[in-house]
């Protein structure tokens, strides 16, 4: 049924992707707690990464490498050197957004999003 | 493969232990590896509770590191599980504690589970000393052997770290730069977010746009020295314009 030496095929992991894609963004629009929100970006972010990884792996450049007097084989790093990237931009989005989630409670008494309201038109 | 070789139950564990450990299995790990991100990922938007999204969310990611590993890179998991398992969610929890009452009780720091903790630890240690004892082909080597260093001679020349670090510093580098000044810009602006109000009464109301309370009062009395004519030596430094 399932051969094992065969890899698993890369359309499983976009499918997987953009389920969990879409996991997060029902929380970003159903969830009303700021930190909540927060953590359904952070799916989303991991469903990218996902993305990335998966078609640099499967559909990227793969050339020859002559290391320590052996020729091998390696596939391009881009896709995980572009998922570096968002992870580093994530981390950077979690920390100023919690701060904000913190001077809003601060202010307001509640990270409600209904509560915080003075910007709507 | 038939389950009467098996006579006894430690058999038919090597026989499990073999085949998950030791040979290829990537489809078996993928379709668990995606029940648990997704099953983790619907419990985050969908549970009440922020402390145990919190605890679903680290789980998630943990389980996309696994992802990570059964597309070839190893590098990424590491970097997933350090700095989202670790850090963000450490974050996420902390700034759940600092604005406590948003579940609408109060979070208690001990709870009665410890029986259970204690069951889940042990079979986490059960599950790594069997990675010990097992090494990459499956096979048992016994646990006088753990300190061994395995022999591989397919053992790749360049490994994903390094790769990864190559083009991180020579064709990524100006990226590399810019996402570093990012993580300090947002650093500093996060501490200023969360700095808030200062805790001297008299500072929180003081008027906009003016200075710290503390300051005009230093210099108020610096004038009042002026003004008796107690630091001589400052006067003539410092012109006041009336």
């Amino acid at each position: 049924m399932i051969n094992p030496e065969v890899p698993v095929p890369v359309h499983f992991y976009i499918l997987l992707a953009t389920l969990l894609f879409c996991i997060g963004v029902f929380g970003c629009l159903a969830r009303r707690n700021a930190i909540a929100i927060l953590m359904s970006l952070e799916l989303m972010f991991n469903a990218c990464n996902i993305v990335l990884v998966a078609f640099c792996q499967r559909h990227g450049v793969t050339y020859t490498l002559q290391a320590f007097s052996r020729a091998q084989d390696i596939e391009s790093p881009v896709g995980q050197i572009y998922a570096i990237f968002v992870i580093t931009i994530a981390a950077a989005e979690a920390a100023v957004g919690l701060a904000l989630a913190i001077a809003a409670y601060r202010h307001f008494k509640s990270i409600n999003m209904e509560d915080i309201n003075i910007l709507k038109w | 493969m038939t389950l009467d070789v098996y006579q006894s139950l430690w058999s038919y564990l090597d026989w499990v232990a073999r085949n998950l450990f030791g040979a290829a299995q990537p489809h078996l790990w993928f379709w668990a590896l995606s029940v648990v991100i997704l099953a983790s990922g619907i419990g985050v938007v969908t549970t009440r509770n922020l402390v145990h999204a919190a605890m679903l969310l680290a789980l998630c990611f943990v389980g996309v590191a696994g992802i990570f590993i059964l597309l070839n890179s190893e590098f990424l998991a590491a970097v997933q599980v350090l700095v989202y398992a670790g850090g963000v969610v450490t974050l996420i929890i902390f700034a759940i504690m600092l604005s406590e009452s948003i579940t609408g009780r109060k979070i208690v720091a001990h709870n009665r589970q410890s029986v259970a903790a204690l069951g889940v630890a042990l079979m986490m240690a059960i599950v790594m000393v069997a990675i010990l004892l097992y090494n990459q082909e499956g096979y048992y080597v016994g646990p006088w052997r753990w300190w061994v260093t395995p022999q591989r001679n397919d053992f790749p020349a360049i490994s994903n770290a390094q790769l990864i670090g190559r083009s991180l510093m020579s064709t990524y580098t100006l990226a590399f730069w810019i996402a570093s000044v990012i993580l300090a810009i947002a650093m500093i602006g996060a501490l200023i977010l969360a700095r808030g109000e200062s805790d001297i009464p008299e500072e929180r109301d003081r008027p906009p746009g003016t200075c710290s309370m503390r300051f005009q009062r230093m210099r108020s009395s610096s004038h009042e020295h002026h003004a008796r004519g107690d630091l001589k030596h400052d006067t003539a430094e410092s012109e006041e314009p009336e």
